[in-house]
């Protein structure tokens, strides 16, 4: 009986948590670019196992907890595993199909300028930009005010073009 | 670059990421346990589930699964039969417990011989209590009630040295001059290893001879080496006084290895002693050198062999050779003829402390030097919640996963590891029992350090689900099963800020902390970020990029820092909060604290730095 529940329960857990894995993924290596992306969603899985029973459906879609969760470990991964040396992997940098070239370089900047700012900020960027979520699931995961993130997005694009810029000028 | 621009650069820099990030983590939940109903306590413990293991694990596109590695070891070591029945130190209820430690690495061997002198200590002083060794550092006493000043005692090293006296200094009140670590070190002449030198020193340097003792800092000299062969300084403190006498010594005349046995003797009021004294017996070898030796060296016999000119001054004792107590001079005596039989060690004793010498003399020096860590209470029952405990004993056995922490908060939650991967479960305390579930484990790869590692692991894996009984007493936690005493925790020792512990040690920056409006934590650190403190006022410290250092005074758990100076290079690629922080934290006054091998500076307004202790860092050759 005991093994049974437990399988079963891992089993939900694992088809609930399923469709979330690749954004989960994805802001791991956006926020911890030098953590292992693995460890990250591992653990970010482990906590959202541990307060599974206090996701509630009404206040927000899976997907948006479990992002929630995924961007407080990267942060900690941050944290923590700094000091770890890395195999610079160009195959995960490089595309699956064929992008233009040109954009490298220029992404390249871009990324190195987001990299500058503030906690929050750089979370509403990556979110809305690189993950793809709109304004309204943006703020679903950061917990506040669709207004909110329209502010801090509008103020993180201000202090990118003001580090951008002061790159042209050299 | 308009506003519209930025937005759609954004937008297609995402979209082009998205499109070239396709790869879903590499994840595994294993472990996954639920009780199926509620427990009742107490509970024979269900057998352990076969880890099922469920992969989540889907690919998207061509690419293939990356750092698949990560999720390769699996660690799974089949335990037959129960652990060995416990006889642990909870056995003893309402006790004093002592743990002591290695200042340095000991082997088995020492550590068993350091368990017995301590052990015939213990006998000697009467106490009833017992002593076992821990893990590859560590000594645990247990002695009844009442007993937690023999905690001294009973881990010192306890070996006593006769040296022949070359110089005194002067009494010094605590706090009349500022004490030197070592103003030796700055004398521009070689140190007189005997009388006879030191009377051939020119007047001058005499003097400042003298000076420097007066300047010796007591604690300091009591914790360097004292090689038997070069010269020595110790300190003896004034009976009834706060001031200090500082010695120069010359080398070793008997070692403290050469004491056969030691007694305390009562003073003999008749005769208007009024001190205890400790009667030292010597090895039959050692005797005759020392016969020898006090034949030539006393006040009466021959004056030009020792500083017996030093006698007759009221504030300065006069002698021909003294007793050095683990670095520290205990008796300065008036050698008034040869000694052929037992010598008397005459020193500022009481009842207590010459019986706690002569126990330690007669039961010998210890051949690892032990520092007291912990004393603690049993008779006080100790927290099991949101303490930070950390693994001692497996199955009655030290724990090859040293220091594994466990913690359980008030919400239930459990966090801890393996030794090898993070843990996390709920667990609910009824009564006596403690109900571990929803154990699951992160599953990185491990590397087997140790023979019978992995098997510890495992077996760590399997005693903290389920149900088990707990009891803490004073500063341990034992989990039982059965009756049978499974696991042994310790309470983290409190984080250190003792002035010493930060010295010498090649601090790396490991995290950052912001404070303020754009608050930040664990900001990356990249870059090698040093810092160093040499124990004689001074720091060096860099971000990476600048260095600087200055004039630091540190006390226990505040630094205060003056004089920085700093590079101002412009640095691109490090961190600029780092930078920031660093730049703000060397000024004024700071908190500090030392925890699991860390130390962090703290600073209101500013944040703080965490600074690691690296195990084996190469010598930077600083200065």
């Amino acid at each position: 009986m005991h093994t049974m529940a437990a399988t079963e329960e891992s089993a939900r857990f694992a088809d609930w948590a399923g469709p979330s894995l690749l954004a989960m993924t994805r802001l791991a290596r956006r926020l911890a670019p030098h953590a292992e992306p693995d460890d990250v969603v591992q653990d970010a899985l482990v906590r959202a196992w541990q307060k599974w029973d206090q996701f509630d459906a009404a206040r927000g879609t899976p997907s948006n907890w479990l992002l929630a969760i995924t961007a407080d470990r990267a942060r900690d991964a941050r944290r923590t595993q700094v000091r770890r040396l890395h195999v610079v992997d160009e195959t995960t940098q490089a595309p699956d199909a064929a992008a233009p070239a040109p954009d490298v370089a220029a992404d390249l900047d871009l990324d190195a300028a987001i990299a500058q700012l503030t906690g929050r900020q750089r979370l509403a960027v990556e979110l809305h930009y690189f993950l793809g979520l709109n304004v309204d699931e943006t703020a679903a995961v950061m917990g506040c005010a669709p207004g909110t993130v329209k502010s801090t997005l509008s103020d993180a694009r201000a202090r990118l073009r003001q580090t951008l810029g002061d790159d042209d000028e050299h | 670059m308009s506003t519209d621009d930025l937005d759609a650069r954004l937008a297609a820099a995402g979209e082009r990421w998205r499109a070239a990030n396709k790869t879903i983590a590499d994840v595994d939940l294993s472990y996954l346990e639920m009780p199926a109903e509620p427990v009742d306590v107490p509970i024979t413990p269900a057998p352990a589930a076969t880890p099922r293991r469920r992969r989540m694990r889907a690919l998207i596109g061509s690419a293939t699964g990356i750092a698949a590695a990560a999720a390769a070891a699996i660690l799974v070591v089949q335990l037959t039969g129960s652990g060995p029945k416990h006889q642990g130190p909870a056995s003893a209820r309402g006790g004093v417990q002592i743990v002591c430690q290695t200042t340095q690495s000991a082997s088995t061997e020492q550590l068993q011989a350091d368990s017995a002198i301590i052990a015939g200590r213990i006998d000697k002083l009467g106490l009833g209590g017992n002593v076992h060794i821990q893990d590859d550092k560590s000594l645990v006493i247990t002695l009844p009630k009442g007993n937690a000043e023999s905690a001294q005692t009973l881990c010192a090293q306890g070996r006593l040295d006769f040296r022949p006296l070359v110089m005194a200094g002067t009494p010094v009140s605590a706090g009349a001059v500022t004490r030197n670590s070592n103003p030796f070190g700055l004398l521009k002449f070689a140190i007189p290893n005997t009388y006879s030198e030191f009377a051939h020193l020119s007047t001058t340097q005499q003097a400042q001879l003298s000076g420097a003792l007066k300047q010796l800092d007591c604690t300091w000299a009591a914790d360097q080496p004292h090689p038997a062969a070069s010269y020595s300084l110790a300190c003896h403190s004034v009976a009834g006084t706060s001031a200090k006498i500082a010695y120069l010594l010359g080398p070793v005349v008997v070692p403290g290895t050469e004491i056969a046995s030691a007694t305390a003797v009562a003073p003999t009021i008749a005769q208007g002693e009024t001190r205890w004294t400790v009667v030292v017996n010597l090895k039959p070898g050692a005797q005759a050198a020392w016969t020898k030796y006090t034949a030539t060296h006393h006040v009466t016999g021959s004056p030009s062999a020792g500083p017996a000119t030093d006698c007759g001054a009221t504030t300065t004792p006069c002698a021909d050779f003294v007793g050095v107590l683990d670095g520290v001079a205990v008796s300065v005596p008036v050698n008034v003829a040869g000694i052929s039989g037992a010598t008397q060690v005459a020193g500022n004793f009481t009842q207590r402390t010459a019986t706690a010498l002569a126990a330690q003399l007669s039961s010998g020096s210890l051949p690892v030097p032990l520092r007291v860590v912990s004393v603690s209470d049993l008779s006080v029952p100790g927290k099991l919640v949101d303490t930070d405990w950390r693994l001692v004993n497996v199955d009655g056995k030290a724990s090859l996963v040293a220091e594994a922490p466990l913690k359980i908060d008030k919400n239930g939650q459990l966090t801890g590891t393996d030794g090898c991967n993070e843990l996390g479960a709920r667990a609910s305390i009824k009564g006596d029992a403690i109900i571990i579930s929803n154990v699951i484990t992160t599953d990185l790869a491990c590397v087997d350090r140790k023979a019978g590692f992995a098997a510890q692991v495992a077996r760590l894996d399997k005693l903290l689900t389920g149900t088990l009984q707990w009891s803490v007493q004073g500063n341990e936690l034992t989990l039982s099963r059965n009756g049978t005493n499974v696991l042994v925790y310790r309470a983290a020792p409190p984080p250190t800020t003792d002035p010493k512990a930060v010295v010498d040690v090649g601090w790396r920056l490991s995290a950052v902390t912001q404070d303020g409006p754009n608050s930040s934590s664990g900001t990356s650190v990249a870059a090698d970020a040093p810092l160093k403190f040499d124990g004689h006022g001074r720091f060096t410290f860099s971000d990476g990029c600048n260095s600087g250092g200055g004039v630091v005074t540190v006390t226990a758990g505040k630094m205060a820092f003056s004089g920085h100076v700093s590079t101002l290079i412009a640095c691109p690629g490090i961190d600029p909060v780092q930078t920031r922080v660093i730049s703000r934290m060397f000024d004024a006054e700071v908190s500090w604290s030392i925890k699991d091998g860390q130390l962090t500076i703290t600073k209101a307004g500013v944040g703080s730095l965490t600074y690691a202790q690296p195990s084996a860092l190469p010598s930077t050759g600083s200065s």
